[in-house]
């Protein structure tokens, strides 16, 4: 017998549950997870397998240990498995990403009270512990299987100065260039990140913000900003992950502030910073500045007193 | 002030007024050594030996140091004994003090010492207060040895040097970093607060009952009688 | 006031007695640790050298390089042991390098001290340099970790240096091999791969460099260079002792003259296979040395043609081109005769496509749009080399007539 609520009026009724919006975000991601397997083989099918069985298994298991109510029927977990599987590569050995995907769900979002109570997005969060674990694995250069690239590193390591080529804009675009399973092909992410507003799940706000922020200052510290943001995890990160319900601000001046933050320390982090990609890291600084973001931005509610 | 008796003082220490789980004092050589056992053992044994030493040391003193000089005194003394601590290490057991490097010499500015020397020590006789180092020191190295085994099993796929055979090719070297001690910290922290019920620390009380120092701090009224007796 | 002055004796009084306790445990503790570490330092000098009793350190010269850090004598005559600090260059973590050369020149042992990248170039790499003397012509680089592995090399190399300066050692002994590749090397830069090396092969006692450059022999300690076409370069003495000798340049301009010939066999058989009706004169141009190894003259359907082969370094190997042209320079055809490029990259240089966009083009000025391979720079400036030397070659070539 499911819960009753009560509340007071208006009784607004909407279709619209946890679980919808996890749906409508699986549907988005399913152009990029079909665009990895192609580009990079079957090795992503299992890499992705891996994550999404175990993060709804570790659910699964944190709630039966706790004794709470079972959640994974509300897709989150696979969501984040989902998401992780995307920002790794495709040669990792499989127990590593289903670490990751359980450090996700139990330390980053089980143990701080499950979702919605989490203080940085889980999959960005386990993203950093697997680079921090295993960085020989996942900082591999992976390249799409029908080698008609041939270069030293991903589009992102010739950008930081490793030797390397970098691939055309149609390449990068496209997806036929080194990196992690989601975060080559743009196009796919772009669809689904379109898809996304239009379903209502996210606003435009925080995703053009961070890839305009991108763009222009790469351009202003005189790197190629096609290429900066057509690289690496920005993509994925701007329209997935930066627009995360529990740890990005509600107010829509919070969103913009958000992005913009995440750009610029994106920005700094790829041209000044040792490491090549400096998405995760921005965005995970972002979260944990979020509630002081959504304070500063609040928005007076209608007949509000005077503080 | 609660009469403690002699064997009470010593064990609780151990577990539930550890200094580092449940008093979280003393964090950074925790978290600095704990990446293997070794040194965790190493560390834990000097800093209990000093803690040891000082205590009597100023407890046997505790009636000649006037009050306005008494941190400063009590720094000498335990600095005196680090230092000696030192230079027998580096004499007779000279990898284990390249080992410890510079948390050697940190360990004058362990909270553990002087805030048992400020608490315990200068307000109980010598073999109590032999005793409180004891259980402290022994808490202290306890606590060491429990993180040391985690991180380094876990992040080295080894025990005390010795390689265990599957862990060694699975490590996860996040648990030998620096992001993993803090993990493993908070998640020891836990275990301990599990094990004693809450009951080392009630987090739901505010104020004199809910700090664990309550039994022997100058600042809770209940102390100030029994201190002005002890005196 | 009485406070103040208890607080000040207590203090003092502490102080003092603390000094006291200290002192005492130092002056019992001090010899101790001195010894371990003096030992420890013997240990690692003791390694170096195998069956070492004692050592006495010597100071280096004022000249000498400055990743040598110390010198030490052996007390029985065993030998020497330098130790050394360089750094692994690409990434700029210290290397400490102790090594072991006996009397007579050759490496006992070499210790890795202070590394934290042994993974680098393997665990094995240094025990490769035991038993090799100063010219050390066994050891290789080991491939993918270049830096690191020639920063070792050149570590090595200078602790000979600084060694020779103050010690008697014997020197050692290069091989024929080494020594034509660096005469060849230095007398035609041409033949120096991306990593300024020249490598060499050898046939009936004539090395030739990778890229069919330069020619040399060995004799007495001397290496004679000639360039691709059998002229004369150069010698160099690799022994004060040892000078020119004539008869040793005849023998290399031979020898040379007659591997250029079968060279030019075949290039000639080429040019058969694209013009049926063509006769070929071998050309030999003076003062030619660059990356072109070929120069021949030949009629075809009533017109007089130029080819020149030429081979420059890209990413794997030489990649060897043949251009030909007509008497005002104007490209007839382009062609590449082999390569060690990888796989996709090869290909297009190979392509009609590529090589279709030559024809037409006038030596000294062909298009960038021609030249460039989109995406590998390697390749492309080894194209782009050969055509700027077969422009210089064509000309001198030209003027000679």
């Amino acid at each position: 017998m499911s819960k009753l609520i009560v509340t007071c009026s208006p009784h607004i009724c909407t279709p619209r549950t946890t679980r919808s919006i996890m749906l409508d975000v699986l549907i988005a991601l399913l152009p990029a997870a079909a665009a990895s397997v192609i580009i990079f083989g079957i090795s992503s099918l299992f890499v992705i397998l891996a994550c999404v069985i175990s993060a709804v298994l570790s659910e699964f298991v944190f709630n039966v240990i706790c004794r709470k109510e079972q959640t994974i029927g509300d897709l989150s977990s696979a969501v984040t498995g989902l998401l992780l599987a995307l920002n790794i590569p495709s040669t990792i050995p499989l127990w590593q990403a289903s670490l990751g995907a359980i450090f996700a769900i139990i330390v980053v979002k089980c143990l701080f009270g499950g979702i919605g109570q989490n203080f940085a997005n889980p999959a960005i969060t386990a993203r950093i512990f697997l680079l921090l674990s295993f960085s020989g694995t996942m900082t591999a250069a992976v390249f799409p299987q029908n080698a008609d690239v041939v270069s030293g590193a991903t589009p992102l390591g010739v950008l930081s100065g490793q030797d390397g080529t970098l691939p055309t804009y149609l390449d990068l675009f496209l997806g036929n260039c080194g990196g992690a399973l989601g975060e080559t092909c743009a196009l796919a992410l772009l669809i689904g990140g379109v898809y996304l507003i239009v379903r209502g799940v996210i606003t435009w706000h925080t995703p053009v913000v961070f890839i305009a922020t991108v763009f222009l200052f790469s351009l202003v510290l005189g790197q190629d900003p096609v290429a900066e943001i057509l690289s690496g995890g920005l993509f994925i990160g701007a329209f997935f992950m930066a627009t995360d319900y529990a740890t990005t601000p509600n107010t829509m001046w919070g969103k913009v502030i958000f992005g913009f933050g995440c750009g610029i320390i994106t920005v700094l982090i790829r041209v000044f910073g040792s490491y090549p990609e400096g998405v995760s890291f921005s965005i995970l600084l972002m979260n944990i500045l979020t509630p002081y973001i959504e304070r500063w931005t609040r928005t007076k509610p209608f007949g509000g007193a005077k503080e | 002030m609660e009469k403690q008796s002699k064997l009470s003082i010593m064990l609780k220490g151990f577990i539930k007024e550890n200094p580092v789980f449940v008093l979280v004092l003393g964090t950074c050589p925790t978290l600095a050594v704990t990446d293997s056992v070794s040194r965790a053992l190493g560390m834990g044994i000097a800093a209990a030996i000093v803690l040891i030493c000082s205590n009597m040391a100023i407890s046997a003193l505790r009636k000649v140091i006037p009050d306005k000089v008494r941190i400063p005194a009590y720094i000498v003394i335990i600095a005196g004994f680090v230092t000696l601590i030192q230079m027998l290490m580096n004499a007779y057991l000279p990898d284990l003090f390249t080992a410890l490097g510079t948390y050697l010499a940190l360990i004058v500015v362990n909270c553990i010492i002087l805030g048992r020397a400020e608490m315990f020590a200068s307000k109980h006789t010598v073999v109590e207060s032999a005793l409180d180092g004891i259980g402290m020191g022994g808490g202290f190295t306890l606590a060491l040895f429990c993180m040391g085994t985690v991180r380094e099993v876990l992040g080295s796929g080894s025990f005390l040097g010795f390689r265990i055979p599957f862990l060694q090719d699975h490590t996860i070297p996040f648990f030998t970093q620096a992001a993993g001690g803090f993990f493993v910290f908070g998640v020891l922290i836990a275990v301990v607060n599990k094990i004693t019920r809450g009951k080392a620390i009630s987090k739901k009380e505010f104020g004199c009952a809910g700090c664990p120092s309550r039994g022997t701090c100058l600042e809770n009224p209940e102390n100030i009688e029994s201190a002005k007796e002890a005196k | 006031m009485n406070d103040s002055v208890k607080s000040v004796i207590a203090l003092v009084v502490i102080c003092l007695v603390v000094t006291v306790a200290l002192s005492a445990v130092n002056y019992v503790t001090a010899p101790i640790i001195a010894e371990n570490s003096s030992k420890a330092v013997m240990g690692s000098l003791a390694e170096a050298l195998p069956g070492a009793d004692g050592f006495e350190e010597i100071e280096p010269a004022a000249d000498a390089p400055e990743t040598v850090k110390g010198i030490y004598k052996e007390n029985n005559g065993l030998g020497y042991v330098v130790t050394l600090e360089t750094t692994s260059q690409y990434s700029e973590s210290p290397m400490g390098i102790t090594v072991g050369i006996g009397t007579d020149g050759i490496i006992k042992n070499i210790v890795l001290t202070n590394y934290a990248e042994t993974k680098d170039f393997g665990a094995d790499y240094p025990a490769t340099y035991v038993g090799q003397d100063s010219a050390l012509s066994g050891v290789e680089l080991v491939s993918g970790v270049t830096y690191s592995s020639t920063a070792f090399r050149n570590a090595v190399t200078d602790a000979y240096t600084a060694l020779f300066a103050v010690a008697d050692v014997a020197a050692g002994e290069m091989s024929d091999d080494q020594m034509a590749a660096e005469a060849i090397g230095e007398l035609l830069p041409s033949s120096l791969d991306n990593t300024g090396a020249c490598k060499v092969e050898e046939a009936d006692g004539l090395y030739v460099s990778a890229n069919k450059t330069g020619y040399a022999m060995v004799a007495d300690k001397v290496a004679y260079v000639t360039d691709a076409f059998g002229n004369y370069v150069g010698c160099k003495s690799f022994d004060e002792a040892a000078s020119e000798d004539s008869s040793a340049v005849e023998a290399v301009k031979a020898a040379a003259a007659e591997a250029y010939a079968k060279v030019s066999e075949k290039n000639s058989e080429r040019i058969l296979k694209m013009y049926e009706d063509a006769e070929v004169s071998v050309l030999v141009p003076q003062g030619v040395q660059s990356t072109v190894n070929g120069a021949y003259r030949f009629t075809s359907g009533g017109s007089t043609y130029y080819a020149m082969t030429a081979s420059a370094f890209g990413y794997g190997g030489a990649v060897n081109v043949m251009y030909v042209v007509d008497e005002n320079g104007e490209i007839a055809k382009f062609k590449v005769l082999s390569h060690n490029e990888t796989e996709y990259y090869g290909d297009v240089v190979s392509q009609s496509d590529y090589t279709g966009g030559y024809p037409g083009q006038v030596l000294g000025s062909i298009s960038d749009d021609v030249i460039a391979i989109s995406g590998c720079t390697f390749t492309t400036n080894a194209v782009k080399t050969a055509a700027e030397d077969v422009t210089a070659a064509f000309s001198a070539v030209k003027e000679a007539q």
